[in-house]
């Protein structure tokens, strides 16, 4: 009986082991399995089946760079880029074109019929409308319409809206600089476009990896030597003398004699860049770095300048002035009134083209084009502003008695008003040569570049430049710019008054009036020039552009803060 | 009775055992780290999509801020409130010092 019973629990212990045993083996088999596969997948195939996970998991997402900031001197922002929605449709998806097209041309504010066209086609992409209004992407979202949506894109604003917006200038849908400083500085503005690497998961969604920052490689910040407060006040003022002279244009340009700083740069008519398709391109010329004139009268004090420099007269030299009217080879020479005899002084006082005529003779022809060409005349004065124009000095010939007399008082050379601006800052700063600054400095995340100051080499000495200084500022006390004198400052000043070229003759009632001034006039901070083409009525600089520069200089030395570099 | 058992399947069997309850386990705590390694890349790609979002509101709010403090705007604000532009003489300038000078301590 006893063993009956052993035996029976023997025979269950061999079952129960030889089963553990088939389990473990089980186990074994399965880990070995696994084991194997796994040696097959980590090193045999590894290589393909990596590439092939990575090709399905990773791709690429394009990141545009964001487009750096335009700000003046002070810091105010000037141009900054910000995203908006544009809306888009893909027409094969649309089944019915003309209910779509009837729903978004009523949201959108658009025609009908030239959308539904479009809606029509058979492209996979068309946009509807681009950098739509916050409310009209809600409005559009909305509707839920099949085949239509919405894509982000960004739009740069111009917060200030029309403030020096030529020489801002603006940028095309695409995100490219296509006038002003956006074109001048594109590149440093516009960065660099990013790739990230993407992971997409097993259900599609996205795994951006953010180690790389986007904005590592966006533009650079750009400080521009605008003061736009200034600015802004040159702009009305120029908008109320467009009103009152009723001209074609009016420019003005105001510097910084000791950097060339470029505090205001105004043109009107001009317009809105927030809006620039809806305007004509004509409106957005920088007039004065682009539009060259004949300057007339204000060109007299660098033709004498150059005339002292070179020691071919003495500011105490007399001329005589022939009664307003004098014979040069085939041509009358007429001043406005008839002088009789005039000291050198007189003649810039005065504004006498016969003593200027007179003063360029003792001087000759090559001098003459010599000295402007060294105060800029005749070439870009380096600004670095896209399409500027270098002016026209033509070289003369010591026979050309005509030609030189009618430069002497600036008939016969075309000048921009930064060229002019330029020039009058030397005669300013003492007699050094000054290169327009457009820019302060360029901040991005790998340093800031700052600009180098304006002011060069010396072209005039330090006498010929005070000289100069007194001269104008007799113009303004006693000559012909009267209407620029300020109550507490005394002021130095030219004015031009000059007949256009119509037809290849000098018209009888088409002008261009213009002002050169700087403040105070013994130490100067500001130089500024007025141009106002084809004024009705009154029409001479002394009338029209000398009460302009007036405004602004009181405005610009009574309630602006001073600035570091322009001592007052 | 299973210690028992184990005891009397062999030294082997116990190794077998103990590896397969190793390799579980750490295969378990290898799934759960790549989980939440994915969990948490989702979250972050979600913040980076969020940062992105805020910042593109903060440069909408500062180009709107910039709008509103343009001169031209202050100005036809300040002049809705009677405000103008002072007269010619009407703006002294104190030295540097004498405000400080009348100033009391």
């Amino acid at each position: 009986m006893k063993r009956g019973r052993r035996d029976t629990k023997q025979r269950r212990a061999a079952t129960q082991r030889r089963r553990l045993f088939l389990l473990a083996g089980l186990g074994v088999l399965g880990y070995a399995g696994l084991g194997l596969r796994a040696v097959q997948l980590q090193a045999l195939d590894a290589e393909w089946l990596a590439a092939r996970a990575q090709a399905q998991r990773q791709g690429t997402v394009h990141l545009d760079p964001l487009r750096g900031e335009i700000r003046d001197r002070h810091g105010i922002l000037l141009a900054s880029s910000a995203s908006v929605e544009s809306v888009a449709a893909s027409p094969r998806r649309i089944q019915d074109e003309r209910p779509t097209a009837a729903v978004l041309a009523g949201t959108l504010g658009l025609a009908e019929k030239p959308l539904g066209r479009r809606l029509g086609s058979q492209r996979s992409f068309v946009w509807v409308k681009r950098w739509v209004t916050p409310e009209e992407a809600d409005r559009v979202r909305h509707l839920g319409l099949t085949g239509v949506s919405l894509h982000p894109e960004r739009k740069r604003f111009y917060p200030s809206r029309g403030l020096a917006a030529p020489y801002l200038g603006f940028v095309g849908r695409d995100g490219e600089g296509l006038a002003g400083l956006e074109l001048a500085f594109d590149g440093a503005l516009r960065g660099a476009s990013t790739s990230l690497p993407l992971l997409r998961s097993a259900r599609g969604g996205r795994l951006i990896r953010w180690e790389a920052d986007p904005h590592a490689r966006s533009g650079a910040r750009i400080v521009v030597a605008l003061d736009a407060r200034l600015q802004h006040f040159a702009e009305n003022l120029l908008e109320q003398a467009l009103r009152q002279t009723r001209a074609k244009h009016v420019t003005l340009v105001a510097l910084d004699p000791w950097n060339g700083d470029v505090l205001a740069l105004a043109e009107r008519p001009s317009f809105d860049p927030n809006r620039f398709w809806l305007e004509k391109p004509n409106a957005f010329r920088a007039r004065a770095f682009v539009d060259a004139f004949e300057p007339g009268s204000t060109l007299k004090p660098f033709a004498v300048a150059a005339a002292l420099e070179a020691g071919a007269v003495r500011a105490s030299d007399r001329f005589d002035c022939e009664q307003g009217a004098w014979r040069v080879a085939d041509q009358v020479i007429h001043d406005f009134k008839p002088h009789g005899e005039l000291s050198v002084r007189e003649i810039v006082t005065l504004s006498s083209n016969i003593g200027a005529a007179k003063v360029a003779g003792r001087l000759g022809s090559q001098r003459l084009v010599a000295g402007l060409r060294k105060l800029g005349f005749g070439e870009p004065t380096g600004s670095g502003f896209p399409g500027e124009s270098p002016g026209i000095l033509r070289t003369l010939r010591e026979a050309q008695p005509v030609e030189r007399a009618n430069l002497a008082f600036g008939q016969g050379i075309a000048v921009t008003a930064i060229q002019l601006a330029a020039a009058g800052a030397t005669l300013a700063n003492g007699g050094h040569r000054v290169w327009p600054r457009l820019i302060l400095r360029l901040e991005s995340l790998g340093g800031t570049v700052e600009w180098p100051s304006g002011l060069g080499e010396r072209v005039l000495s330090d006498r010929t430049a005070r000289l100069m200084r007194e001269m104008l500022r007799d113009a303004v006390a006693r000559g012909t710019g009267k209407a620029a004198a300020l109550p507490h400052y005394a002021v130095a000043g030219k004015t031009g008054t000059a007949q256009k070229v119509v037809d290849g003759s000098y018209s009888t009632d088409r002008y261009v009036a213009s002002f050169l001034g700087f403040v105070p006039a013994h130490h100067p901070s500001l130089v500024v020039v007025v141009v106002i083409d084809e004024p009705q009525g009154a029409h001479t600089g002394g009338r029209v552009a000398a009460p302009v520069f007036r405004e602004l200089a009181g405005f610009a030395l009574e309630q602006l803060p001073r600035r570091p570099g322009g001592e007052v | 009775m299973v210690n028992l058992r184990l005891q009397r399947a062999g030294p082997l069997l116990r190794i077998l055992l103990a590896t397969a309850v190793g390799i579980s386990i750490g295969s378990g705590v290898l799934v759960w780290t790549r989980t939440r390694v994915v969990s948490l890349h989702y979250r972050l790609t979600r913040l980076v999509d969020l940062k992105s979002q805020l910042r593109e509101d903060v440069e909408k709010l500062r180009v709107e801020a910039a709008a509103l403090a343009a001169p031209r705007q202050l100005e036809a604000k300040a002049r809705v409130l009677g405000l103008r532009y002072p007269e010619s003489g009407q703006v002294i300038r104190l030295p540097a010092g004498d405000v400080a000078a009348g100033a009391p301590e």
